[in-house]
């Protein structure tokens, strides 16, 4: 995200567009230059860092581009950056308030050249520094030095960019309207980012997938930019989904503008790792999954499955199992009254055509247990596929009894992060966490997409880079 | 029976409600429910009462407060303010800097007893009614800004963090004050009293006119002006009476020519386009010209650095010399445009500077060593202009300035705050022969357009 003024953006028959730059060319030198410069900055001052950047605003000029970009990339890269204080001969603000008093009790105010070197030198006896250590002082507040350049590659940095122009963007939104097509575990966490933002959503089917219209409490009674920077802040999320579309309403000096982007274009947006969770948040869950699938090797057993539609909210059950064509959706609930059990049971129903079990335990039943509807089944302590097997049977038919031992299941590989700008060795260690065997890391970059440049032979020197596609 | 909930700024309702009530509300099918914004909540619950509704109300959940009413003593023009306020508990108040509207605010607090939030525009002014309210009130205020965030009986939030975070703060009281309150209508801060549930509602202002025209959303967001004093009526009784001196700079010989030059490059391509520049959309819509058109480009920056000359005129530092040479003995305030400027003055004359890149720590520092006489004068860009209490400055140089009357008055106010047989005085320093001295007549009319 960055200050308005930097945003990049042009406006044609009512839409507007962000400057999203291809992490290739021109931007991408730039960005080279930018942190390289910033690599060879470490122990100078960020005032001195900050100027030298702005040279290449120049230079952006004299490419073509909007000297904006140069400035934007700039700024995102001392952010990504760290500093530390400077250690300077005398503490500033104590120095500079000894001087101001020293000339207040000499003269009221150093009127002329000869006052002012008289306080100067009387100031600097007291502290025990020097006149020229005042000057300083005096001229300029107190800098930091860079201490740690920004850990990312010029490419990165030119996909920042694009983010932050689209987020900066979405501050003047209205409203935005997502369409994803994401697994429940990626949907949920973008609907608990909407809720702990305090924002508001509509849900409807679309498609494959769902759409989601996102505003705040207030919305709906004034137009309002309030929530723009909350709804900057789903994006990333957005963008973890497998497809994604997004439409917002942005406002305008005179009217509003749309804004559209879509998953055409995820290869210039970094891909942000949210933190990951456990698969399992309960253990409850893991126990019932394993028992389930033993029960019944002809289901497939999937766990947190797409999101539902259910009125205008979104439902992601627990558990899904399939068979053939048919689904059955399970829903584990923990404490529960007779009347919360109703009200889960009616939004269920809105569900057409949608088979759902929901399975309460009754240790911690907080109402009595009879008369429960037919969908809904009774354990203790701990789910286990035994208990929901009768309904499931019915409700789905015979497990194939052929039960073929399944296929081994590929091995569960965590997701990769981006390695390109990382050094050959981190990438060899990252791929490691991922079982892969550090002699064959050479050939899985490759088959990765990755080239490795060789700037000598130390893997902490040599960088992977993505390949270029299109030269493939 | 029918209910009001709290919900994030604005009010939910539950239940079915008479049609006079429920004109306040928008369906709102995200959540199968009414809604209406928040500062709608006193004039629900008043109708809901005239009906003679029953109705459950859990819309402010307000912290503890062990607040006893009490009395505070007040002057005479202070308590009509006040009991002005206290008809409608909502509206106005506009005295001049200096006149003590903060302790009318602070007595109304009193009076009422009541959970209150404060919104203040800068930092300074939240320490500065911190120490009001203990003083006055005998309680730790709670404070919201600059990284602090508590909630107290009485609480002191800045206007960026009471618009931040107005759906906490907004449930939590059922008095609002708001301090320079001209700032309150701007699109964004006006959602601190949209998004607010307190049903009584304080302004303190010198000057609540605004140049957009944005003032007319007063009456709605806190009420209309209820009471109103102007500077020339409290000079010599109440404020300390006052002199406005201007005194000319001349550029130099190589400044008049270089300004010459520009001011042609600009009227001239005004000319050539047959331009005028009447009010500040003319001139927006040269800045936007200038983004494609090299020679409006030109113009624009011919224009910038004309400024600069006339503000910046290099014998502005000599006129500035005399003055502090001839106020030895007095307490100083140098208000100047562009931060390099106020550098160059305090690095030459060794005073003291406070702009906002002056860190926290050194900025209380000096204040304190201005109160006490350590240090007799400033040199500062826009951050004194409100409120900051500087209370015996005598003498404020305007060294260069824009033709806001608001600051102009503030920027008097700073030295008017009454002291045995004191004498004010202001100079304009101003660049004679350029667009300055019409910049600084326009400010002046300041004094002129008042009562």
């Amino acid at each position: 995200m960055l200050p308005s003024n930097l945003l990049v953006a042009r406006v044609r028959g009512g839409r507007i567009e962000p400057l999203l730059l291809e992490p290739e060319g021109i931007p991408l030198a730039i960005a080279a230059e930018i942190l390289d410069r910033l690599r060879d900055g470490v122990g100078r001052s960020r005032r001195e860092l900050e100027r030298e950047l702005g040279e290449l605003e120049e230079l952006a000029l004299e490419a073509g581009l909007d000297l904006r970009v140069a400035r934007a990339m700039a700024a995102l890269a001392l952010r990504a950056s760290v500093f530390e204080p400077v250690k300077a001969p005398v503490d500033p603000v104590r120095a500079r308030l000894e001087v101001f008093e020293e000339a207040c009790r000499s003269f009221g105010v150093a009127v002329s050249e000869e006052e002012r070197r008289a306080v100067l030198e009387r100031a600097a006896a007291r502290l025990g520094c020097r006149v020229e250590d005042l000057e300083a002082v005096l001229a300029e507040y107190q800098d930091e030095v860079l201490s740690k350049p920004p850990d990312m590659s010029a490419e990165d940095l030119v996909k920042e960019y694009n983010l932050a122009e689209v987020q900066t963007l979405l501050f003047k939104a209205l409203k935005l309207d997502a369409r994803f097509v994401a697994d429940g575990a990626t949907t949920k966490r973008l609907l608990r980012a909407v809720k702990a933002l305090g924002l508001l959503y509509v849900a409807e089917k679309a498609g494959e997938g769902v759409r989601l219209t996102i505003d705040g409490p207030a919305s709906l009674l004034r137009q309002t930019r309030r929530y723009g920077t909350r709804l900057a802040k789903l994006i990333p999320h957005v963008m973890l989904a497998d497809r994604w579309a997004i439409e917002a309403d942005i406002a305008g000096r005179v009217r509003t503008l749309k804004f559209e982007l879509a998953d055409a274009r995820s290869h210039l947006f970094p891909r942000r790792s949210v933190e990951v969770e456990p698969l399992f948040d309960s253990e409850v869950e893991r126990e019932f999954f394993k028992s389930l699938s033993r029960l019944a090797p002809g289901w497939k057993v999937e766990r947190e499955p797409e999101p539902l539609v259910a009125g205008n909210r979104i439902l992601i059950p627990d558990f899904s199992v399939s068979c053939g064509g048919r689904k059955v959706y399970i829903e584990i609930v923990g404490f529960w009254t007779k009347e919360y059990l109703e009200r889960k049971l009616e939004k269920l129903r809105e569900l057409k055509g949608v088979a759902m079990i929901v399975a309460v335990d009754e240790e911690l039943a907080c109402s009595s247990v009879k008369d429960l509807p037919h969908e809904v089944v009774l354990f203790r302590g701990k789910l286990r596929g035994a208990d929901v097997y009768p309904l499931l049977r019915k409700l789905l038919g015979e497990p194939e009894r052929a039960a073929r031992p399944e296929p081994p299941r590929e091995p569960e590989v965590p997701a990769l992060p981006d390695l390109s700008g990382k050094t050959l060795a981190e990438a060899v260690s990252e791929l490691g966490k991922a079982g892969v065997d550090p002699s064959k890391a050479l050939e899985v970059l490759e088959r990765l997409g990755y080239t490795v440049e060789w700037r000598s032979l130390d893997p902490s020197k040599a960088r992977v880079r993505r390949a270029r596609a299109e030269g493939v | 029976m029918l209910k009001l909930e709290w919900s994030a700024g604005t009010v939910l309702l539950r239940g079915e409600a008479p049609p006079l009530v429920r004109a306040y509300f928008k369906w709102d099918p995200r959540v199968r429910c009414y809604r209406a914004l928040a500062i709608q909540y006193r004039w629900i619950v008043e109708t809901l009462r005239m009906l003679g509704v029953e109705f459950e109300d859990d819309v402010l959940h307000p912290p503890p407060c062990h607040l006893a009413p009490r009395e505070l003593p007040l002057r005479d023009y202070q308590r009509e303010a006040l009991e002005a306020w206290l008809r409608e508990r909502r509206g106005v108040i506009v005295l001049p800097t200096g006149a003590g509207k903060t302790l009318v605010a602070i007595a109304a607090i009193a009076k009422l007893a009541r959970p209150t939030l404060i919104v203040v525009p800068t930092l300074e002014l939240m320490d500065q009614w911190e120490e009001n309210v203990k003083r006055h009130l005998g309680v730790a205020p709670g404070r919201y800004g600059g990284g602090e965030k508590s909630v107290a009986c009485v609480t002191i939030a800045t206007y960026d963090s009471a618009y931040i975070n107005a759906e906490q703060l907004g449930d939590k009281f059922e008095l609002i004050v708001f301090d320079e309150v001209h700032h309150l209508p701007s699109p964004g801060y006006r959602q601190i009293a949209e998004l607010c549930a307190a049903p009584w509602r304080m302004g303190l202002t010198a000057t609540p006119e605004r140049e957009d025209g944005l003032h007319e959303l007063l009456p709605y967001l806190v009420g209309p002006v209820v009471y109103r004093r102007y500077v020339r009526e409290m000079a010599g009784r109440w404020l300390a009476e006052f002199d406005v001196i201007r005194i000319y700079a001349h550029m130099s010989e190589r400044e008049r020519e270089e300004y010459a030059k520009l001011t042609e490059t600009y009227r001239g391509f005004l000319r050539k386009r047959g331009l005028s520049m009447r009010s500040p959309r003319d001139f927006e819509k040269l800045v936007a010209m200038s983004v494609r058109d090299a020679e409006a480009r030109e113009a624009l920056l011919a224009w910038y650095r004309a400024r600069r000359i006339a503000l910046h005129a290099s014998m502005k530092l000599d006129v500035l010399r005399d003055l502090l040479a001839k106020h030895r003995g007095d307490k100083v305030l140098i208000f100047a445009e562009h931060s390099d400027v106020v550098r160059a003055v305090s690095s030459r004359f060794l005073i003291p500077e406070i702009t906002y890149k002056t860190p926290e720590e050194e900025r209380r520092a000096v204040l304190a060593a201005f109160r006490e006489g350590r240090v007799r004068a400033i040199v500062t860009s826009r951050v004194l202009e409100e409120g900051v209490d500087v209370p015996d400055a005598n003498v404020a140089i305007i060294l260069s300035g824009t033709g806001s009357r608001r600051e102009f008055i503030q920027r008097l106010g700073r030295i008017l705050r009454p002291r045995e047989g004191k004498r004010a005085v202001l100079y304009e320093v101003v660049t004679s022969g350029t667009k300055e001295v019409g910049i600084a007549r326009k400010r002046r009319k300041a004094l002129e357009g008042e009562g």
